[in-house]
């Protein structure tokens, strides 16, 4: 939304009021605030004045500003006539330093998910990576030639196991896993067609096909293939994934 | 579903939500495979940022299936765990999209957010949730497509509602140290060795108690929370305090809880009611003077390990509940 799709300034100040007045009334940690909160994050982030630059992290900046905001608005005071002004001037004073930040990149390598270690042992981060994939400009038309790119480089070595896994089934633990008087409808047969196959059969497709009532064939892959599975899948996710 | 329903709240995905959905997806066997895992990603992160700043809370999303690439491999499979509440699923939609489809083989999800794009891939709008609850009272099975404006889709208020109301606060939990969102410790390690001046001044400063409170009696509590009990126009600053301890040989946890004036008000209101209920909502024990005090508190009860009970602050036609499990 742009700025001329907002209602005149006296309206906004007057939103900006109200909504501000809700979220101070409302008990902290309740569900009252959280709404409040919402509803006042919804008019906030609309209003023009917000600080903005082109860079690829800013909605990095903007995102940790709004946590800020939504932890301090007690401590906000109103200095002047103009609700807006004063809140637009609280922001920008927060969200300047998080725009220096990002300008001095430090914020990326703060990250929990250790995207800028090296992948597939080329020297290069997932951050470049994806910068040179183009995947911050990605969008729904390119997302499937992006995750093409990306997953020619990457060795899968998690999904290639399970698959090779539920192929072999190497103690028969699918195959021997289905409903009473119905071994057709096993685990591994499932699996195959649940999990492996691209794109997956619909589980009322399944039920149709091998005749078996819809419930039932749920409630075996929920309770006994799924967890085989799982248990499995976790087993080959806490194997190091890389070699090094 | 009505418009107004609708979340006003835009919420940005930002670089490393998009890294870590490309890292996810990169792993996987198939391009569509791939790309499910890359909007299962980016909604999860949505809905975390959107509880962030709403509610404050501070999600560890290596506590889903969502963010274990093996997990991914084998299901379509978006959650997001909040503790004490329970797990939701996170239904990413597509801009065009009419109506969406409940996973068939998902387990305890207390409901689902549904997440819809833009085209770009840079924000996402919230349209509203789908109560598991009011799934099975319509009696819709898992796997039928339900219409984007059907009434089974709620405001995504209803989950910050059920968030609070499912919230119970463990005190085991709270006697190991980790306390529950909003809880902050009485008294400081550091500050147990400090003379009683300083201590009383360490107490005083981040509490603003009035100057009539004697410091020594609140020494022994565990845990304290500020209340906002919003009474018609007035606001009124509380602070629940809730002390525990175990003593040797018996596995039960004796609990105080007490209401003391806060927020530099000297007395709480004339007619302030504490109560305490049982789980089922049965009153066990009530509070309340007609004159003002500068507390009020319900005598130390014992409890067995796993109870449940409700503490409720009352003030004419407004209430404040707090639910723990012993």
């Amino acid at each position: 939304m742009n700025s001329s799709d907002l209602p005149p300034p006296c309206e906004v100040e007057s939103q900006l009021r109200q909504k501000l007045a809700a979220v101070w009334a409302a008990p902290l940690q309740s569900a009252q605030r959280a709404k409040a909160m919402s509803r006042l994050l919804g008019v906030v982030q609309q209003l023009p004045g917000i600080g903005r630059v082109n860079h690829q992290d800013y909605l990095l900046a903007l995102n940790q500003t709004w946590e800020w905001m939504s932890r301090n608005i007690d401590e906000f005071q109103a200095s002047t006539d103009s609700l807006e002004r004063d809140l637009v001037k609280w922001i920008n004073g927060y969200l300047y330093w998080r725009i220096r930040d990002i300008y001095q990149s430090t914020t990326a390598k703060q990250q929990p998910m250790s995207l800028d270690e090296e992948v597939f042992d080329r020297g290069e981060t997932y951050l470049d990576l994806l910068s040179e994939a183009g995947a911050i400009g990605v969008n729904l038309y390119t997302l499937d030639a992006q995750i093409a790119v990306l997953q020619q480089q990457a060795d899968r070595k998690i999904a290639t196991q399970i698959e090779a896994w539920i192929e072999l089934d190497p103690e028969r633990q699918l195959q021997n896993c289905h409903p009473r008087s119905r071994s057709d409808c096993h685990c591994q047969i499932l699996s195959y067609r649940i999990a492996i196959k691209d794109p997956p059969d619909s589980f009322t497709q399944i039920a149709t096909e091998l005749d078996i009532p819809y419930q039932t064939l749920v409630s075996h892959w929920k309770r006994s293939c799924l967890p085989i599975l799982q248990a499995q899948a976790r087993n080959f996710g806490y194997e190091p994934v890389k070699d090094s | 579903m009505h418009d107004c329903y609708r979340s006003d709240l835009k919420i940005d995905l930002d670089r490393i939500a998009h890294a870590t959905a490309a890292k996810f997806a990169a792993e996987q066997r198939s391009i569509s495979k791939g790309r499910s895992v890359y909007l299962n990603t980016l909604a999860v992160c949505a809905v975390r940022q959107y509880l962030s700043v709403t509610c404050q809370l501070d999600l560890d999303l290596n506590c889903g299936d969502s963010w274990q690439i093996g997990m991914q491999s084998i299901m379509n499979v978006a959650d997001l765990v909040i503790p004490n509440v329970g797990k939701i699923e996170c239904l990413p939609v597509l801009p065009t999209a009419t109506e969406i489809t409940i996973p068939a083989a998902l387990e305890d999800r207390i409901g689902y957010v549904i997440v819809q794009f833009s085209e770009q891939l840079t924000s996402v709008e919230l349209l509203g949730f789908i109560d598991s609850a009011q799934l099975r009272l319509h009696q819709q099975s898992a796997g039928a497509a339900i219409a984007l404006n059907s009434v089974e889709i709620q405001s995504i208020d209803r989950l910050l509602d059920l968030i609070y109301d499912n919230q119970v606060y463990n005190l085991q939990e709270f006697l190991a140290g980790i306390l529950g969102t909003g809880w902050e410790p009485i008294l400081q390690q550091r500050s147990a060795q400090i003379d009683a001046t300083e201590r009383e001044f360490a107490l005083r400063n981040p509490l603003n108690l009035a100057n009539n409170t004697n410091y020594d009696s609140i020494r022994d509590f565990t845990a304290s929370k500020m209340i906002n009990l919003r009474a018609n126009i007035a606001t009124i600053p509380l602070l629940m305090m809730i002390g525990l301890s175990v003593e040797p040989d018996d596995s039960r946890v004796k609990v105080r809880i007490r209401i003391h004036a806060a927020g530099g008000v000297p007395m709480l209101p004339p007619h302030l009611k504490l109560t305490l209920q049982a789980e089922n909502g049965q009153f066990l024990s009530e509070i309340q003077y007609p004159e003002a005090m500068n507390f009020i508190q319900i005598q130390s009860f014992k409890l067995h390990p796993g109870t449940q009970f409700k503490i409720r602050v009352t003030l004419d036609n407004s209430s404040f509940t707090e639910s723990f499990i012993a």
